[in-house]
Parts: structure tokens; sequence; C-alpha cells
């Protein structure tokens, strides 16, 4: 079928067929019967696809619609899109201000690894595989990723370190007004907040101790330890004998022909108690002994009996010794 | 600012003057009125908010021609129009015909209905436009943006198409014939 008679077909079948092309249409109809057939299939075919019925439209309704759904470009509100541009821009700034304040006063080690041993003794392994002692109610905080040039940790209690062998890296403790450096050692710091004393044994290698801020450093090495008094930032050094400092690590006790009174402070220390000698004379007893694991009562009676004392407990603060003293 | 509320108020009213029978234009198409309003209202509300609508010199002619073509791509690219259909297509016997010829006509109907469901979406849109929209082949071309060629072949195809389903329903065809002819 020809485009031009199909379009004039359209046109009859809507009725708008002008009378010259109604004209032009019959001639074609009569040239042959194919034309006949081509015309009745279009007209079947308008016939079988008849327009829906329209419906009736609620224009009300629909420009209604159409009205809520209209951009408004008025100048005025450009400016207040501005207004608004800015006082969100302040409130993302006041808002990371505030968390940046949060942040620092509420989790002041933000992407730290935080461990914290509450009532036990915990093994921690940093990542530069140094392996940490916790003794109860210390924290130990540090980066997982340790910088390139420093090992820095930040203590608050009492830990023991056995720290990796870096000469490039040194291993920096902090705590409270004390800074501990050390390439590669095995050592015992006691550094609790609520203590005035910050107090550094050495097992093996050397350790530099520091006042924190300060420039000068006092080496140790083992058998010797350095106490710091926080109050009045005096550094003291004293040679320690045998490896009593980190009994709570190693649960031993050790005395070599050790005088009392210098037994009593670390029996204080590690049993958290009170030893109070009745007689100042007994001070000078001195002991040989090895304790492992023991209970302070335990202690105690063998402390006794080898120098003829007695011992009182009192109440819950702790002991007093009595005796005559030793010869 | 009075030049923005003139423009709408010019707006309003080429809306109310349009909106009805850009629906029915669109509605003989998609062959279902809730969708015909639904892109009517779509098209006025993205001409407001085109910022180039200050620019169009006839918006009845840019309106029509978005309707249309919007029309089109729900219709070729939907497959609703046979149900819609099926419902519409509800015995109803009008005045002077038999129930015979009634219940004839409601089935070839629908058979040509699904046959034009069928045509490839070019095809099918030349055929809704030359149908509906009564356009020639020329202004089919120009709408469609292709060759007056391919809308003659796009006929063609949907003629023959069209065509194999009124014959095979031959029997009903020559009833046609001798009920036209008688």
């Amino acid at each position: 079928m020809e485009g031009k008679y199909w379009d004039i077909v359209t046109r009859q079948l809507a009725g708008k067929a002008s009378a010259s092309e109604l004209q032009k249409l019959e001639d074609w109809l009569a040239e042959s019967p194919e034309h006949k057939a081509d015309y009745q299939a279009q007209k079947r075919l308008w016939q079988l696809t008849p327009p829906s019925e329209i419906a009736d439209t609620d224009v009300e309704a629909a420009w209604k619609k159409v009205k809520s759904q209209l951009v408004d470009k008025q100048p005025a509100k450009v400016i207040s899109i501005y207004q608004n541009v800015w006082r969100v821009a302040a409130s993302i700034i006041l808002l990371i201000g505030v968390l940046w304040l949060a942040k620092y006063f509420l989790f002041p080690h933000f992407g730290m690894e935080v461990v914290e041993s509450g009532n036990r003794r915990i093994a921690v392994v940093l990542p530069d595989n140094s392996q940490v002692w916790l003794n109860k109610g210390s924290k130990l905080i540090y980066d997982k990723d340790f910088d390139r040039n420093e090992r820095n940790v930040q203590l608050e209690g009492e830990a023991f370190f056995e720290v990796k062998r870096d000469v490039e890296r040194p291993f920096i403790i902090h705590s409270n007004e004390a800074q501990t450096k050390v390439l590669g050692t095995s050592f015992n710091l006691r550094a609790y907040p609520d203590e005035p004393l910050v107090e550094l044994a050495v097992a093996t290698g050397k350790v530099a101790f520091s006042l924190k801020e300060q420039k000068k450093e006092v080496i140790v090495t083992p058998g010797f330890a350095v106490q710091l008094n926080t109050l009045s930032n005096e550094l003291r050094k004293e040679e320690i004998p045998g490896e009593n400092a980190w009994a709570w690590k190693t649960g031993k006790l050790q005395f070599a022909n050790e005088e009392l009174k210098n037994i009593l402070p670390v029996l204080e220390r590690y049993y958290d108690t009170e030893i109070e000698l009745k007689n100042s004379a007994l001070g000078t007893c001195r002991f040989t002994g090895t304790f492992q694991q023991a209970d302070l009562e335990e202690v105690l009676q063998v402390l006794t009996a080898t120098m003829q004392l007695k011992y009182i407990e009192q109440d819950k603060q702790g002991y007093s010794l009595t005796g005559q003293g030793c010869k | 600012m009075p030049d923005e509320q003139n423009k709408l108020k010019a707006y309003e009213s080429l809306f109310r003057s349009n909106y009805k029978k850009l629906c029915s234009r669109a509605c003989r198409i998609t062959n279902d009125m809730a969708a015909a309003e639904d892109l009517v209202q779509e098209v006025f509300v993205n001409f407001w908010n085109n910022t180039e609508r200050q620019f169009i010199d006839t918006p009845e002619a840019y309106l029509y021609t978005a309707v249309i073509n919007k029309a089109l791509n729900y219709t070729t690219s939907q497959k609703r129009r046979l149900e819609i259909n099926a419902k519409y297509l509800e015995f109803q016997p009008k005045a002077g015909n038999s129930i015979e010829q009634e219940m004839l006509d409601q089935e070839l109907q629908q058979k040509i209905q699904q046959s034009i469901e069928a045509l490839p979406p070019v095809c099918q849109k030349v055929f809704l436009l030359s149908r509906y929209e009564e356009m020639s082949h020329k202004e089919i071309a120009d709408f469609l943006n292709i060759s007056p060629n391919t809308v003659d072949n796009h006929i063609k195809k949907a003629l023959a198409i069209l065509r194999k389903v009124l014959l095979s329903v031959f029997i009903t065809l020559f009833e046609i014939y001798f009920h036209f002819f008688s």
C-alpha cells in the first residue's frame, strides 16, 4: 500500500479528507481489487482499534497537584537558601567542634589500644612483639601501629616490660611525670597515678629514666632501681638485690641474708598490707629464704619461727611483729 | 515579585485551557485515563521547572509534543495495555448489531490489541501516531525524527502483521464483508 493513500484513508476515516482527496481515493480504489483490499484492511483495523472513551477530568484537582510541585524561582527565596547554607555550614562547624571536644574529653585515647588489667594480672604482646605484664589496676595505652621512629606507650600502674631490641626505634614509656626510654631490656615500672612515687627496677639491659620535659636522664642498670618522688621531683637511685621488685609477676620472693627492715616493705607491697615492728631493734634481724606463691600467713610463720618473733594481726589494717631482737 | 506572579498567572491559564485536551489526546494512546493525567501533569511541572521555559515561543506545541512522546513511551514500554483493554472489553452490545456480531468484534478487537502490543516499539509508535493522532507519513517522520521511508516500512510491517490477524479469522472477516456490502 502506498503511503500517500494510507494517509488519505486515515483522513477519510477521521472525516477530515477534502473533496479532492476523496476523488483521488475513489480513483485509486477503482484501479485494482488489491487497492480495495488494502482499503478494507485499514478501515477494519480502524474499526477494531477505537480510541478509548474519555473519562471526565478534574482540572481543579490536577491544577492543585501541579502547583504544589512547581519550584519557586523568586530571588528572595534564593537569598534564603544562601542563608540556610550559612546556617548549615555554621551548624556543621559547631558540630565538628563539639565532637572534637567530646572526643578530647571523653575519649582521649581515641584510635589507641587501651588495655586495662582491672582486678587481674595480664600479659600483653605489643605490635613489635615486646611483652608487657600488667599488674592489677593498671592501664596500658598504645597506638596499634607504632610510629616509624619511636615506640610510644603510656602506662598507669605497674608493669614489667620485656622490650624487643630495636636500636632504630627507641621504646618510650610515658607515665606520670616520668619518661622511660629503652632500646631493648626488661624492667619493672611502677607508676600508679595515686602514688607519689614512680619506681623503675631494671632486670636486664640499660634503661634511661628521665623526668617529663627534662633533658636530664638517669641511666639505670640491672640490680638498680630509681625512684622518682613526683611531689618533690626528687630522683633517688638505689641498689636492689634480687628480683623482688617484680615479684607480683613471678610470684617469687627471695631474700639473701636481708635485714628485716628491708624485707618488710617488699612484703607490704607484695601482699598490699602493713607490717609494723613493735621494737625497732628487730629491723636488723637477717633472713635468707625463698617463697614461691606463698600466703602472707605462711611467710609470717616462717619469719617468726626463724627469728623467734611473734606476729599479731591488727584488725584489717595489717600485722605487727614483736620479739626480743636478734644477736 | 510581580513579574513572577504574572508568569504564574499565564502558566495557570495555559494549564487550564490545555489540560483536558492534552489528557484526552494522551488517553487515546495510553488507553488509560489515570496514566494520561499523570503524564500530562508531569509534562506541565517539568515545563515550569525547566529554566529554558521562557525561551519556548509556542508552549502549546511544546506541551503537545512532550505529552504525545511521553504517552508513546509509556505505552510502548508498558505491557499494561492488554489488561486494561480486557477490562474495557466487557461485553457491551450496541444497538443495531446482532449479539453474535458484537461478540466477534470483541474477540477481534482483543486479538488486534494483542498484536499491536507485540509490535516492536518504533513500529508501534508509528501505528499509534497514525491511528490516534491521524498523522501523515511526513508528520510521523518529523515527530519521531526518522525518515519518511522508515515510516512507510513500519506501516507496511504493522499492516502486514495485523492483516495476518485479520485473515486468521477469515470467516469473521467474510461475515463482516458480507455485513458491509449487503
